[in-house]
């Protein structure tokens, strides 16, 4: 299962609420590999996801999750991502 | 012009006399420019685990014998010696949630004040909660826990009629036995990877425990001494290793260890006792910790390395130590470059600049999970680029977090309204000096709390376990409480039934486990809603209100 996925209509990469409710460990810190302007495609490396235990696990942008990055969620509430609702993660700049 | 000048010279005069009073006039500190705000997470390494901070649940005993303390009349003057029964019986199940929901995965600190008259037999109910949580629980002592009602060790006998079960077992939880029952609950805990290694009944005579070099046990030293003479002066002092496991090295190698250090303020020179006199100290109004206790805290501190992060946790914020412990705790702070000091004990979620020595640093202080508005916090420290230690202190206040789940569950029909009998904060109109009239109210507003709780929570018909005594359905039960209602002199009899339904609702079957759940929380909530805004009022953040149209 992915740590997260693109949302298209809204154009932002969202965290899957299941993923981290069925890991044993909590997650920690994302760290950002990549900064705001930075244009990007599926498959390249976007950030860090540290866990409690200090595990990490590197997080790549998923299909559909191409363009300029219009924002980073730098406030992540990482104690929630294993509930609802899901948090985003990442917006691409609306090209319309 | 002139009116200018009169009116600063008003002001000026005025600040002159309320700083003779009360050395007012002052501006807040503000931190030094080498601090930082940011409004975001910054970059830079994990350094420690994820931990979860709690405190001041203050679980209440209900069924013990009346006490002056706990009298309408006594309610007047202290205001928070009684808070609405409902509060009291379903402020576990707040607890119970923050485990369930935020303790599967991280370490638990709670900062005190988990029991609120001081009885074992809430501590009994406080660590079967605890134990709960996935990866263990530490507690640094409050007031409350081996205090009578929080100030001091005096009214004996109070204090044990306060404690009494119906079974006998209900004892007085005296600092001493405080101690020695936190470390029998934390030498079987899985939060150090080698056991104590010592049978209980060795706590009096041992005085320390530390992990093995290299073990990277949460808990990693416990010190403690146990005074059965002056059990006020015992005092427990715990490491918290809370270095992150695979860390990454900077660049010389090293790994930067994050350490937590769980001081004592509850360790008194004398008696502390509700009236506070010269260095004899209320333990609700000033905290304190001795010299036996500062000689191994320092023993720790030394060991710090540059680089290393030591945050100091105690019960009691800075402003309410003594001055001695004060002046300890900034000495330690400026010596051994401790980077935070977080504490507890107000009920109210903030954060203090403090000025000692010139220096202004900071403290954190940890809201209560019962009172409103009930909260957690996580903390994290990472490393910085800029040189500085990253600490995350996320809020989560609870009735925000409920906004998106428990609160849509609560239903309108299950609120106690202001024209009920048994409305959350009726207790207050209460003025009878007479703690057994104030004892049998507040029991027939618990019973009453039970009907509803009843009637909205049904039994499973086939539900064997926990039957108060000559019924086996809901509708007996119900007409039970009825007959111990209509009494309004037997007091033993109503405690008697409040034990066993007490028993019945922690065991029976119901049909519904969530509705359960939902409605013990929706209880608590109200309760504690209302009990902060001293009527049934909404709170600043309730944004959907009902208003009659004509």
């Amino acid at each position: 299962m992915p740590a997260w996925v693109f949302h298209k209509p809204n154009q932002e990469l969202r965290f899957v609420v299941k993923f981290f409710a069925d890991s044993e460990d909590a997650a920690a810190k994302v760290s950002w590999l990549v900064k705001r302007g930075e244009t990007i495609k599926p498959g390249i490396e976007l950030a860090t996801l540290t866990w409690g235990d200090g595990r990490k696990k590197v997080l790549k942008a998923s299909r559909g999750c191409e363009g300029e990055i219009a924002v980073l969620n730098r406030r992540i509430k990482y104690e929630n991502l294993d509930k609802y609702p899901s948090q985003w993660a990442l917006r691409i700049r609306d090209s319309v | 012009m002139y009116h200018f000048r009169a009116f600063h010279l008003t002001l000026l005069s005025s600040c002159l006399a309320t700083l003779l009073l009360t050395a007012g006039c002052q501006h807040p500190a503000s931190l030094p420019s080498t601090w930082g705000i940011p409004a975001y997470e910054v970059d830079g390494d994990l350094l420690s685990i994820p931990v979860i901070l709690i405190a001041d649940n203050q679980l209440h005993h209900l069924y013990g014998d009346p006490v002056w303390l706990r009298s309408g009349f006594t309610n007047q003057f202290v205001p928070v010696a009684i808070r609405p029964v409902q509060l009291d019986f379903y402020a576990p199940d707040i607890l119970k949630w923050i485990i369930k929901s935020y303790g599967k995965n991280k370490q638990v600190i709670h900062l005190g004040d988990a029991l609120n008259i001081a009885c074992t037999v809430e501590f009994d109910q406080f660590k079967k909660i605890m134990s709960k949580s996935g990866k263990g629980w530490v507690m640094a002592p409050g007031n409350h826990d081996f205090n009578y009602f929080g100030n001091g060790h005096f009214a004996l006998s109070q204090w044990e009629k306060a404690c009494k079960t119906g079974d006998g077992q209900g004892k007085t939880m005296t600092k001493d036995l405080f101690v020695k029952a936190y470390l029998d609950v934390l030498s079987t805990q899985s939060t150090q990877h080698e056991n104590f290694g010592f049978t209980n009944a060795d706590h009096v005579d041992r005085h320390d425990w530390e992990a093995a070099p290299g073990d990277s046990s949460f808990v990693s030293g416990v010190w403690w001494n146990i005074d059965k003479e002056s059990p006020w002066r015992s005092f427990i002092v715990q490491r918290l290793n809370l270095t992150l496991p695979q860390q990454a090295s900077d660049s010389s190698g090293k790994k930067a260890s994050v350490t937590a250090i769980l001081l004592d303020t509850n360790q008194y020179e004398y008696r502390p006792r509700l009236i506070p006199f010269l260095s004899v100290r209320n333990s609700g109004l000033t905290g304190e910790f001795l010299d036996d206790q500062i000689s191994v805290v320092e023993g720790l501190l030394k060991q710090k390395e540059p680089g290393d992060v030591i945050v100091i946790m105690g019960h009691h914020p800075y402003h309410t130590l003594s001055q001695y412990s004060k002046d300890t705790l900034a000495r330690w702070r400026q010596d051994y470059g401790i980077q935070l000091y977080i504490s507890a004990h107000t009920h109210t979620a903030q954060y203090f600049v403090r000025k000692s020595n010139d220096v202004n640093w900071l403290e954190l202080n940890i809201g209560s999970t019962t009172d409103w508005p009930p909260e957690l916090r996580t903390l994290t420290v990472s490393d910085a680029s800029s040189g500085q230690a990253a600490f995350r202190m996320a809020r989560i206040p609870l009735h925000v977090e409920w906004e998106r789940t428990q609160l849509q569950n609560c239903l309108s029909d299950w609120e106690v309204k202001t024209d009920q009998e048994d409305f959350y904060i009726n207790y207050r109109k209460l003025e009878t000096p007479d703690p057994k009239k104030t004892q049998i109210k507040l029991m027939d507003t618990l019973l009453q709390s039970y009907k509803r709780l009843l009637k909205n929570v049904n039994s499973k018909t086939n539900n064997k376990k926990g039957w108060p005594d000559e019924t086996s359905s809901d509708q007996e039960v119900l007409q039970k409480i009825q007959d111990a209602l209509k009494d309004k002199q037997d007091l033993d009899m109503k405690l008697e039934l409040l034990r066993e339904l007490s028993i019945f609702e922690s065991i029976r079957v119901v049909d519904n486990e969530d509705v359960q759940e939902n409605f013990h929380l929706c209880q608590a909530i109200w309760a504690s809603k209302y009990d902060l805004e001293g009527a049934r009022a909404p709170n600043v953040d309730d944004a959907y209100i009902l208003i009659p149209r004509r």
